[in-house]
């Protein structure tokens, strides 16, 4: 900002401002001034009551302070790093972190560890700068400052929930000061930025938190596998959480793979949390051993070990082709799942004959565990009850339709298969809310 | 009783007794994550009720959709009454008992195919 604008600015805050203008003394001025602060308290409650964004938040109060309540604010964040966020200042939108052990021993810091408000009188005809600095730990900040000849600084402290979560600090040019009933005014702002800075940073906290466990908890990206293909579609319930309820993954490597498919009984965040116990149980119960029945087995105890009753119904397939890629043999077990379908080469369609407890009800369940093989253009179908369950205006999808239209799909492959069945499943739906829709698919490579 | 009863949204609960005084639990239309938590209310009302403790019967022949989410009060109802030795009978449309087939856990209740059936079976017990 050039000398010629902060002049400018000067000039429009000696007459607009609210805050001690000493020289105020009729009753005329003095009620006049009066109102201004009722319409500026009143702008600062309403305009940082709706927001949620901590930037808004912080430009929003900066634009909002100066120039009615002071010529120059910076405002000071502490952040969980054990940093400084300072933002303001001539520029509203300027912004810079300080590492906090920078400010040690200053009044800056007094006022964050104390979470008292200090008011500084600044020597007009010395130098400044060192009474600043204590305040305004940043030289680009700190000239501002000094430039605009203050007779005081205000540092507010901001506390919100029992603890202070930054400073505001206000400076009034010209020689000018902050009278006392002035600073209780600035108070009561600084009270209410509190709140609305908080409840923002709250929010963002919550949204990081949300979206760092979503990207966890996210399907996998398919590995390419030796000797066969894999596909998988994944339509989320529209409603909820992209998190929970329904999940897959694909483990192993060279010729020896793990394709699971699971439903966690629920939505929303103990879903989520549910899913991600059951992926990683199931993740490391196959370096122990690899056999379908047995990872279940371990998966259902653990889930059993806490005391929630929901479930968790999976599918899981141990997939290893054959060297020319011509065949695989899949050992396949279930837990309450329904059973994959396989759709041979030449049109024949069949559901696997095998059956399961759902995980987590009941300890130390025996799984059985069945072997197939699949030869060359057959395709191995696992699917959720998001399929069977979809519900349109005709009712719902059914196990029946499922299996009536595959046929046509005969050595399509699991690409065009899943897309198939997706698709299919959709029109059914017709616009309609449904469950969480997720299909896996696999076949020896041609 | 009336206070458990339920006729908000797609599932309707009613809650009756048997002439032993045995709860009957009856419910109609949806099951699913929107309407599971009155099913939840409805029959831990009953399981822990401060009486003499007694077989449950859940009656699901008015169930249009059972969704897999409806297992869990009623796995959470059963574990409330084993405490006591009683047991909850559910009455199962052929739909439902295909849904607890694949999830393995029809052991876990007595099913039967009619109230009737579970009214008897609740006066010989």
């Amino acid at each position: 900002m050039t000398t010629g604008s902060r002049k400018a600015l000067r000039a429009e805050a000696a007459d607009a401002s609210v805050l001690g203008d000493e020289a105020a003394s009729t009753g005329h001025e003095l009620l006049a001034q009066a109102h201004l602060r009722v319409d500026l308290a009143i702008d600062i409650s309403s305009a940082l009551a709706g927001s949620l964004n901590l930037r808004r938040t912080v430009l929003r109060l900066l634009d909002l302070i100066t120039p009615r309540m002071a010529d120059w604010a910076m405002l000071v964040l502490v952040d969980d790093a054990d940093g400084l966020a300072l933002h303001g200042g001539a520029d509203p939108t300027f912004t810079t972190t300080t590492p906090r052990p920078f400010v040690e021993g200053t009044g800056l810091d007094r006022v964050l560890r104390s979470g008292h408000d200090e008011l500084l009188h600044v020597a007009l005809e010395l130098d400044s700068t060192g009474a600043l600095a204590t305040m305004i730990p940043n030289p680009r900040l700190r000239d501002e400052a000094v430039e605009l000849r203050p007779a005081d600084v205000l540092c507010l402290a901001l506390t919100a929930r029992g603890s202070t979560i930054g400073a505001l600090v206000l400076i009034r040019g010209a020689g000018r000061g902050f009278p006392e009933e002035e600073v209780e005014f600035a108070r009561l702002i600084a009270d209410q930025a509190s709140m609305a800075l908080d409840s923002a940073r709250l929010y963002e906290e919550r949204s990081r938190i949300a979206s760092v466990l979503q990207a966890s908890l996210r399907p996998p990206v398919l590995p390419t596998i030796p000797g066969a293909r894999v596909s998988a579609r994944f339509r989320p319930a529209a409603e909820h959480l992209e998190i929970g309820g329904d999940f897959y993954d694909v483990h192993g490597s060279k010729d020896d793979w793990l394709l699971v498919l699971g439903d966690v009984c629920g939505k929303g965040v103990e879903a989520a949390v549910l899913t991600g116990r059951a992926r990683q149980s199931i993740q490391t119960a196959m370096h122990f051993d690899r056999r379908p029945s047995a990872i279940l087995a371990v998966l259902n105890n653990v889930l059993c070990d806490d005391d929630s009753s929901r479930f968790v119904t999976v599918v899981c397939a141990r997939v290893r082709p054959s060297a020319d890629g011509t065949s695989a043999a899949v050992d396949i077990a279930v837990a309450g799942h329904p059973p994959p379908i396989v759709v041979h080469a030449n049109g024949e369609v069949g559901q696997v004959d095998v059956a399961g407890m759902a995980a987590g009800v009941i300890r130390d369940v025996d799984y059985t565990e069945v072997r197939i093989d699949i030869a060359s253009g057959d395709t191995l179908l696992m699917f959720t009850d998001g399929v069977d369950e979809a519900r349109g205006s005709q009712g719902f999808y059914g196990m029946d339709r499922l299996l009536g239209m595959l046929p046509a799909y005969a050595g399509a492959g699991p690409v065009a298969l899943c897309e198939a069945v997706e698709q299919s499943v959709v029109e059914h739906l017709d616009g309609r809310a449904h469950d969480d829709i997720a299909l896996l698919a696999v076949s020896c490579e041609r | 009783m009336d206070a458990s009863n339920s006729t908000a949204g797609r599932l309707q609960l009613f809650v009756t007794e048997d002439e032993s005084g045995s709860p009957v639990v009856t419910a109609r239309g949806d099951i699913d994550i929107t309407t599971v938590e009155q099913l939840h209310a409805s029959l831990l009302a009953q399981a822990e009720a401060p009486r003499t403790p007694s077989d449950i019967v859940l009656d699901l022949s008015g169930v249009e959709f059972f969704g897999s989410v409806a297992l869990d009060p009623m796995l959470r109802t059963r574990d409330v009454l084993s405490t006591h030795q009683a047991r909850l009978h559910v009455v199962v449309t052929d739909q439902i008992h295909r849904s607890l087939n694949i999830l393995g856990l029809t052991h876990l209740f007595v099913l039967h195919s009619d109230l009737r059936d579970a009214v008897d079976a609740l006066r010989t017990a």
